[in-house]
């Protein structure tokens, strides 16, 4: 690897050595290197995302199809008036007057739906089927093993459930029921949480490693060949 | 129930009736978009027996350790995929009617919210158990006005279609009238522009509502970066430098979840968050002073509120969750005792024609 690094190569490994080291600098204390390179990424994100919505909605989503079958396409228009509309937020401008609330209209037909199509969503594909799993399991109960898991996951659903029941003091029965669902959800937790670390792990593996081989082997080690 | 009139500049009465007009076709628009999602890409998926896959995919799709965007393109391919290996499309209709038990379901839980919506509404008191996470809000924000300093509130990393956002902006609409009342500076940065658009909009009216609309300002809600980690390094930053009082975390949160909450720790902040990401939601626990846990974030606005509407639908839940508690334990005896009645009869409620 090391022979064939032409010098653009070089510069980009260097860069890219630079702005993750400035980015871990953030462990020590905030600094000036680590605003500029933070800036710098805000300011590419904001860039790129901008380009990347003009391109693959604004264009590929709306006016091409637009233009090559109107007909076919017309709908399209509802969304994009919609658009339109948000742009409304910027007046008043000149003899333009505040016509700022017609903004709302877009966002309270997303908040809508959104509300709408998840309802349905999370109770047909979520609530619906663990619901009768819980029960259902029972069904194919063998030995004892299978009766122990199926009896413990009714235990944690409902023990669960119970915690998220907003009504009642959690007090008595329900507050002892409630506090066994807590013990259910912490230990759900915290096999997540290890799970999830592993993930970020890998994830420093691959910087160090990047550090490590391609810039201080690859890169830095050329210069001393 | 918040709206959005006190803050509208005063029109003609023809503007009036335009509105009007233009609200009953936000309306339909809205109606006719939900009709034809559901009636096209979905019921298409239901020819090859996987709606129940697609369904899923969309619940599970904000439970991930994924961002937003990962999850629209596994959406979108699995959708792809599932709408390739069909055959040509059938008419569906308007209706589908292999969902007839969600249909049951969702009136059972409307008419549960409007009983309980009119019963607050008739001047009932409505009782909740106290949220720990909840009532420390307002201490934060009084501990920040204390020391004069900012409150922090970010409204999750997700797009304004997702429902931890629109719960997310809805408590900051609380948050933004206490802030505006104590005259607590408060900044929220957002990483999409229609966010961005919802949440201005919600502290502007928070601040007109309590009389304290001089004192806002456009630039308390700011776009920061559409990249998940970009917008993580600058509130980090942004933290470290300006030390806010107060770091209020609501929301769909991913990967920058720990990022986050390990920044306002060290900048001395006290943190109160709340996520339906149970990914993350250990984090928050490790770093947080206080956390609401899923469906805690759902309730909180109802719980700060005390509204009557938001209430209703609080006490709805409750007893939609009650009555699956029900479901479950008869579901039990059912398939141990009666398993050709009863088990059989609750079986098809929950699970409908797809798997006959």
């Amino acid at each position: 690897m090391t022979e064939s690094l032409t010098t653009g190569a070089h510069l980009t490994l260097w860069l890219e050595a630079f702005v993750t080291l400035a980015l871990f600098s953030f462990l020590y204390k905030d600094n000036p290197v680590y605003k500029f390179v933070e800036h710098v990424f805000a300011g590419l994100s904001a860039g790129y995302y901008a380009g990347l919505i003009c391109q693959s909605v604004i264009y590929t989503q709306l006016m091409d199809p637009l233009y090559t079958d109107f007909g076919a396409n017309f709908m399209l228009l509802i969304p994009f008036v919609f658009g339109m509309m948000m742009l409304t937020r910027l007046t008043p401008i000149g003899p333009i007057p505040d016509l700022s609330w017609m903004s709302r209209w877009g966002l309270a037909i997303t908040v809508g739906s959104t509300a709408g199509i998840f309802l349905i969503a999370q109770l047909h594909g979520l609530v619906m089927p663990q619901t009768l799993d819980t029960f259902a399991q029972f069904s194919k109960v063998t030995d004892f093993r299978s009766f122990a898991m199926a009896s413990l996951i009714l235990v944690g659903v409902i023990s669960t459930l119970v915690y998220f029941y907003f009504s009642k003091e959690h007090k008595g029965v329900l507050g002892g029921v409630a506090k066994v669902g807590i013990w259910f959800i912490m230990v759900a937790f915290g096999a997540q949480f290890g799970y999830t670390v592993m993930g970020r792990v890998s994830l420093l593996i691959g910087r160090m490693s990047f550090l490590i081989d391609d810039w201080i082997g690859g890169s830095i080690g050329s210069l001393f060949n | 129930m918040n709206t959005i009139e006190t803050n509208r500049p005063a029109r003609g009465a023809w503007n009036k009736y335009a509105q009007l007009a233009s609200s009953a076709v936000v309306y339909f628009a809205a109606v006719f978009c939900c009709v034809w999602f559901y009636s096209s890409d979905i019921a298409l998926a239901q020819e090859t027996n996987n709606s129940d896959i697609v369904d899923t995919t969309l619940a599970d799709s904000s439970s991930s350790d994924l961002t937003t965007q990962d999850s629209s393109i596994i959406e979108s391919v699995l959708a792809s995929s599932v709408i390739g290996e069909t055959k040509p499309a059938k008419p569906t209709g308007l209706i589908a009617w292999r969902k007839w038990n969600a249909f049951l379901l969702v009136i059972f839980f409307s008419g549960a919210i409007i009983f309980f919506t009119q019963k607050a509404k008739a001047g009932k008191s409505l009782f909740i158990r106290k949220i720990p996470g909840l009532e420390a809000i307002e201490e934060a924000v009084g501990r920040a006005t204390e020391m004069g300093r900012t409150v922090l509130f970010i409204p999750g990393i997700q797009e304004l279609d997702e429902i931890q956002t629109i719960a997310g902006v809805t408590i900051l609409g609380r948050i933004a009238r206490i802030t505006a009342e104590y005259e607590t500076p408060l900044m929220v940065p957002v990483r999409y522009p229609l966010v961005f658009a919802g949440a201005q909009e919600t502290v502007k009216q928070s601040y007109a509502e309590v009389g304290r609309g001089d004192f806002y300002r456009d630039d308390m809600v700011r776009y920061v970066a559409g990249e998940q980690f970009a917008f993580a390094a600058h509130v980090n930053g942004w933290m470290m430098r300006e030390k806010p009082a107060a770091n209020i975390y609501m929301g769909g949160f991913f990967a920058e979840s720990l990022l986050l909450a390990e920044s306002g720790f060290a900048s001395g902040a006290i943190q109160i968050a709340g996520t339906a990401e149970p990914a993350q939601l250990p984090f928050f626990i490790a770093a947080c002073d206080y956390t609401l846990l899923g469906e805690e974030l759902y309730a909180a606005s109802a719980y700060l509120s005390h509204e009557p509407l938001l209430l209703g639908g609080l006490k709805g839940q409750d007893l939609f969750k009650a009555s699956l508690i029900a479901i479950i334990l008869l579901g039990v005896i059912g398939v141990l005792v009666f398993p050709d009645t009863l088990g059989n009869w609750l079986t098809v409620l929950l699970n409908g024609e797809y798997n006959n």
